[in-house]
């Protein structure tokens, strides 16, 4: 009787533990997913920023000559 | 074949965030931007056969001129005639076909410079790049409202910066590849365009990838509906072709037409009036300065305005422009009385920040009035107002001009009466803003069709 209660508290113990850890590695994938939707969005704002900024520079090295 | 293209295969998964449409638009209208900075091959197109001078078999500026007077007109044409299509197919197949239209177009108008055929590069750049033009400056407008319900004017305005901001990279980066490619054989300008039209079909090409249309009846995170909509802003929608029988199309296309007539003769004629306005005291060099911060407040327009009309509304916004806009081209001759470099600039910088504002803040303006379900075909339509601006600006600034130098007016006056003719077309565009009411319900889709 003793020995049957003991293997399922054992049973019930590692239940948990995976439990937790599927809860940990579905946590885990989530951060990743959000990580690199940021990454995605960063790359994509500099991939038109950048040229954009470039140009941005180039007409400002242009305007300063009105005050010059 | 062209499967990926079509409108069901574009929903966007629940994760997709919205945030990503807005570069993926960008990318469309910072390369169909390059067509303000057009201007910078026409000098050296009048040298192809000479290289380093004009001979008798050159091309003529005035010959050339029409390159970006037809891709003009083709975008204004495109627009209106493919709007219908563009909003049935959704955008990335509009973006798609308007990034090959656009690059094809350089390829096309490079074998034109090659074979020396001027024909060739009217089809090239003018009509098939106009066309890509075209296609290209709608195909997200829509997308765009759809994604962001909550700041409409924001959404479109961030990609019609763009199109103010891509003569900013286009134009520096013409010039330093037709250095980089002038040999005693060429000027550069074939090369630099071979480049450009592949560079640019890629980049589209990417922007077009990223498109996504949200699913039926999504909204953002924690956006709610206004319960009582704002004056204005209707929650029902209006077809394309029902729009156009209505008097708020007419009444907005006049108030586009009039804020772009005014900003667009004044664009063309910076340079040229900045040096005459004061004589000695704004050199060649400081008038492109001052055409480059007109095009910096051109794009930060863009932005800034469309963005404030979600607080302000379209319609306070527009009578901002014209009230506004009144008064400082009224206040224009007085800086040149009064000498001040500061005070002129100050107004130019302001008043074509409202021209480029205009643009931006007009496809939430017909949002507003029409609903979102047509709205990409109808902005096609209301584009029209912006190619009779195209010819109707220039001309008016040019011959006021040259009448009132004719008849004995100093260079440095020869502006006045053009200011105050400008003025006088915004009072029409305020009196039209003023005239606006929301479409009548007898004009609403019914409830079955949509």
């Amino acid at each position: 009787m003793n020995n049957i209660s003991e293997a399922q508290r054992i049973l019930k113990e590692k239940q948990l533990e995976v439990e937790a850890n599927i809860e940990e590695t579905m946590e885990h994938l989530n951060e990743v997913e959000v990580d690199s939707a940021i990454v995605k969005l960063l790359l994509f704002w500099s991939f038109v920023g950048i040229p954009l900024f470039w140009g941005v520079m180039q007409t400002f090295d242009k305007a300063l000559q009105l005050f010059k | 074949m062209f499967n990926f293209l079509k409108k069901d295969r574009i929903i966007a998964e629940p994760s997709y965030n919205r945030w990503l449409v807005p570069p993926a638009a960008l990318c469309i209208h910072l390369s169909i931007g390059q067509v303000y900075a057009f201007s910078v091959f026409n000098l050296p197109l009048t040298r192809v056969i000479g290289i380093t001078e004009s001979t008798q078999q050159d091309w003529k500026l005035t010959t050339l001129g029409w390159i970006f007077s037809i891709a003009i007109v083709f975008l204004g044409l495109s627009a209106a005639i493919l709007g219908k299509w563009v909003e049935s197919g959704g955008p990335r197949r509009a973006a798609f076909w308007s990034a090959f239209c656009f690059g094809g177009g350089f390829l096309v108008a490079a074998l034109g410079v090659h074979i020396h055929n001027i024909w060739l590069v009217y089809l090239g750049y003018g009509v098939l790049g106009g066309i890509g033009l075209g296609l290209g400056y709608i195909s997200p407008v829509s997308t765009l409202i759809k994604w962001f319900p909550d700041r409409p004017g924001m959404a479109t305005g961030m990609a019609i910066m763009g199109f103010g901001g891509g003569a900013m990279i286009g134009a520096p980066l013409s010039v330093k590849l037709m250095n980089y490619f002038a040999s005693a054989d060429s000027v550069g300008v074939k090369e630099t365009f071979i480049v450009m039209g592949l560079m640019y079909l890629c980049v589209m090409l990417v922007g077009a990838a990223f498109f996504r249309i949200p699913p039926r009846g999504w909204k953002p995170k924690g956006y709610k509906a206004p319960k009582k909509p704002k004056d204005l802003v209707t929650s029902a929608h209006v077809h394309a072709d029902t729009a156009i029988r209505t008097p708020q199309f007419y009444l907005l296309w006049i108030v586009l037409c009039m804020n772009v007539t005014a900003g667009i003769g004044v664009l063309g004629q910076a340079s040229a009036m900045s040096q005459e306005m004061f004589p000695g005291v704004i050199s060649a060099s400081a008038a492109a300065g001052f055409v480059g911060l007109l095009s910096l407040g051109n794009m930060v327009g863009r932005f800034i305005w469309s963005s404030a009309s979600d607080y302000l509304g379209r319609k306070t916004t527009y009578a901002i422009y014209f009230i506004l806009g009144i008064v400082l081209y009224a206040f224009i001759p007085s800086t040149g009385k009064m000498n001040s470099v500061a005070l002129f600039v100050i107004c130019y910088v302001i008043i074509i920040s409202m021209y480029g504002g205009g643009f931006a803040t007009i496809p939430a303006y017909l949002r507003d009035i029409f609903g979102t379900m047509h709205v990409g075909a109808i902005h096609g339509r209301l584009l029209t107002a912006w190619s009779t601006a195209g010819i109707f600006g220039p001309v008016l600034v040019n011959y006021i001009r040259q009448y009132q130098i004719d008849h004995g007016v100093a260079k440095a006056e020869a502006y006045t009466v053009t200011m105050y003719i400008m003025a006088a077309l915004l009072v029409i565009g305020l009196l039209c803003n003023r005239a606006m009411k929301a479409v009548d319900a007898r004009h609403h889709m019914k409830k079955e069709i949509i």
